[in-house]
């Protein structure tokens, strides 16, 4: 199954650091990728992953969660004051 | 004005909750003073977005935050100089009666977590999520989206510090039943501001107006 590419559609809210990937587009990753790979592949520090709360599909998910073919993930960094 | 209810006739509560929502959206007349909102924290956020609901007519609140009244408060919190040293809960409901002495508030003085969050909220549709801590605000997230029951609504700010510009504040969704108000850049080590806090403190408010009069999208 390597090197067989899925499509999903990444969006993110918040300073999330990510290069070279417009928000809300369609991005090619690995078959059997979880979202914990996804973000290592956007480049988003260790450290700053367990911050962040995944939806897939209007679901939340852990980042374990393999992706599947046409999934949205969605991405978010709160941050604080009030 | 008096503010003990019980003293009004219901003839004067009519009149009363008829004239202050005289200049209102029309359309939710009937279905405010019928809803419950809660409010998760009581300062920057809470103490003015409860404030914006009384005005609009709002039937019912429920507050909850764990917090005494200090100096550095009163400059973006809906709280004043005789409030000092005061539960915020406390001063924030004889606050809102000032403005309305109808409304309903059932107050919590107690922090806010995991284990107490859906007893504190459970009659309420609406949450407004209003703390400080980024901690706080994602364990509220986290509970809500890991829920089973998907009937309440949650409205989450997040971005809000210094005075940058008033129009990089946006309401946006995530997933079904959750929105999310603020810059979602500039955190509270720029400082905060009553200017900014309280935009996006209105942008909560009139999101939870909007899920009232069922106008989900943005």
């Amino acid at each position: 199954m390597k090197n067989i590419k899925i499509n999903i559609r990444l969006s993110y809210t918040g300073v999330i650091d990510i290069k070279n990937v417009s928000n809300s587009s369609i991005i090619k990753i690995d078959t059997d990728s979880s979202i914990d790979e996804v973000l290592s592949m956007l480049g988003i520090r260790k450290g700053h992953k367990k911050y962040i709360i995944s939806m897939v599909n209007d679901e939340k998910q852990k980042s374990t969660y393999i992706l599947q073919d046409n999934d949205h993930l969605s991405l978010f960094l709160p941050i604080g004051g009030g | 004005m008096n503010q003990q209810p019980t003293k009004m006739s219901n003839k004067e509560k009519n009149i009363f909750i008829k004239e202050l929502m005289s200049r209102n959206y029309k359309p939710l007349d009937k279905v405010l003073s019928n809803t419950a909102v809660g409010i998760a924290g009581c300062g920057g956020l809470g103490s003015n977005i409860a404030h914006m609901l009384t005005r609009s007519g709002i039937g019912k609140l429920v507050i909850a935050d764990f917090d005494t009244v200090v100096t550095s408060n009163l400059n973006r919190q809906f709280f004043f100089v005789d409030d000092l040293g005061r539960n915020k809960v406390d001063a924030l409901e004889e606050n809102l009666k000032k403005i309305n002495p109808y409304i309903q508030v059932e107050k919590y003085n107690t922090k806010i977590t995991s284990d107490n969050l859906f007893n504190i909220f459970k009659n309420t549709s609406i949450i407004a999520e209003a703390f400080d801590q980024v901690s706080q605000k994602t364990m509220i997230l986290n509970s809500f989206l890991e829920r089973k029951e998907k009937g309440q609504f949650l409205v989450l700010a997040s971005g809000m510090g210094g005075i940058e510009s008033s129009n990089l504040i946006k309401t946006k969704k995530f997933g079904n039943n959750v929105y999310l108000c603020g810059d979602f850049s500039h955190d509270f080590s720029l400082g905060l501001m009553a200017a900014r806090v309280n935009i996006v403190a209105a942008h909560q408010a009139n999101t939870v107006l909007r899920i009232i009069a069922e106008k989900f999208e943005l």
